[in-house]
């Protein structure tokens, strides 16, 4: 009778552990097709240590157009400069997981104009004058990019510095930017067009 | 021979009578094979339970994370307004996509005496039907002055043209809303855009003015049934 009664008593629990496990394995699906969805769509480095910066570059199918899914542990101080001394920085007291944006555009008057975006803040710069603008114009495929990330997903440690984007000229373009560049211009943007790099803060700050 | 065998069991019979054969005592922590395979199914599937509810957690916190980024319309309740800001692909680039229940709806654009809360005189509208839209709000300097813009999935909606002093270029307060998909009730107004621009003040730098000003406001609300 005592064995009945056990017996009787573990296929309840086994009646009623199925039925939610099988509630519990329903959801997991419809929750794992949805986060696979979205992580297709916004890209999903893996974090396995979030007190680290993660950087993985995502395509966008346009050759001015850069991008990276970027994960910023807490209390992460960060800056971002260019070669000419130029920066921006930004604190978040939580993780912050964004998608952040170099890219190139000219405007009507013919200028090249940069917009980057990281982490909540945007800001639009104008590259040089409209030569520089005209020797680059359909010629982007004879620039190089070295891309943060583009290889991979990026683990750098919070005090860590590194280059989120570089672009060089071809030595094509540099011979061209010879004659068509008025010599402020060369100085600056030959045969480093755009450099930008990512810190807790620029060097000698 | 075999008479012989017969009668030797017989014997047997009736001087040793036979004892019927007993199972062995159950040791008090011995169970039952069913019992155990019950139990351990048991286990099996509470252990499925929980791990099941692990990976939910997981997925759903992720879930949270990553919708943001994907800025993308989610539509729970029909029968209201479901509007996101798409994302910024280029500075101060504002577009949206609207889920506009039954009815029709009236987007207004105004350009002058914004404040920072309510309503202002609108200076364009234009009407849309209800379903999904993509909303784009562009503002271009031209020539000697400015130029606003709206369109719906492509088409004109609504329009303004400023002269240059509209905007000084002082900075400005405000921007888009939404950038995470919200639901509203559809008989309130939504403000999709609300800006003002900051005029200079006596110190040389800049300030947004007290009560109205000049900026943009963009709003939908409905206009009839």
């Amino acid at each position: 009778m005592r064995h009945r009664v056990v017996d009787g008593f573990l296929l309840l629990v086994i009646v009623a552990g199925g039925a939610l496990a099988g509630r519990a394995a329903f959801e997991r699906s419809r929750l794992g097709a949805e986060y696979r969805r979205l992580a297709d769509k916004t890209g999903e480095p893996p974090i396995r240590d979030a007190s680290k910066v993660v950087v993985s570059a995502l395509e966008t199918g346009e050759p001015l157009h850069f991008a990276w899914r970027v994960h910023l542990p807490p209390n992460y101080r960060f800056s971002l400069w260019h070669s000419d001394g130029s920066y921006s920085s930004g604190w978040q007291s939580s993780a912050v997981e964004s998608i952040a944006r170099v890219r190139f555009r000219e405007d009507e008057q013919g200028c090249l104009h940069v917009y980057t975006r990281f982490s909540g803040g945007a800001s639009r710069m104008q590259v040089d004058g409209p030569a520089l603008a005209d020797l680059l114009r359909d010629r982007w495929h004879e620039i190089e990019a070295d891309q943060l990330g583009a290889g991979g997903p990026v683990v750098l440690d919070a005090d860590q510095p590194t280059r989120l984007l570089r672009l060089t000229l071809s030595q094509r373009l540099q011979d061209d930017a010879r004659t068509a560049l008025p010599d402020g211009s060369r100085e600056r943007h030959v045969p480093v067009l755009f450099d930008l790099h990512l810190g807790p803060k620029p060097p000698g700050r | 021979m075999h008479e012989e065998h017969t009668s030797l069991a017989g014997e047997l019979h009736q001087s040793e009578p036979v004892i019927p054969a007993r199972a062995p005592a159950r040791r008090p922590w011995q169970i039952r094979l069913r019992t155990l395979l019950l139990l351990l199914a048991a286990v099996a599937v509470w252990l499925g339970y929980f791990s099941n509810r692990g990976q939910i957690s997981f997925l759903e916190s992720r879930i949270a994370a990553l919708r943001p980024l994907a800025h993308e319309l989610i539509i729970d309740d029909a029968s209201q307004i479901a509007v996101v800001k798409l994302e910024e692909l280029w500075y101060d680039e504002n577009e949206w996509d609207v889920y506009l229940p039954e009815g029709r709806y009236r987007l207004s654009l105004a350009t002058r005496r914004i404040d920072d809360r309510g309503l202002a005189p609108a200076s364009s509208t234009g009407l849309l039907e209800s379903g999904t839209h993509r909303l784009v709000l562009d503002q271009h300097r031209r020539g000697d002055g400015w130029q606003i813009a709206v369109t719906a999935d492509g088409r004109p909606l609504c329009a303004a043209d400023e002269p240059n002093d509209w905007n000084l270029g002082h900075g400005s307060t405000g921007g888009g809303e939404y950038s995470l998909c919200q639901q509203l009730p559809r008989d309130q107004p939504v403000i999709l855009f609300r800006r003002r621009f900051h005029h200079p003040d006596a110190t040389g730098g800049s300030t947004t003015p007290q009560g109205p000003t000049e900026g943009l406001l963009l709003w939908l609300e409905p206009a009839g049934p």
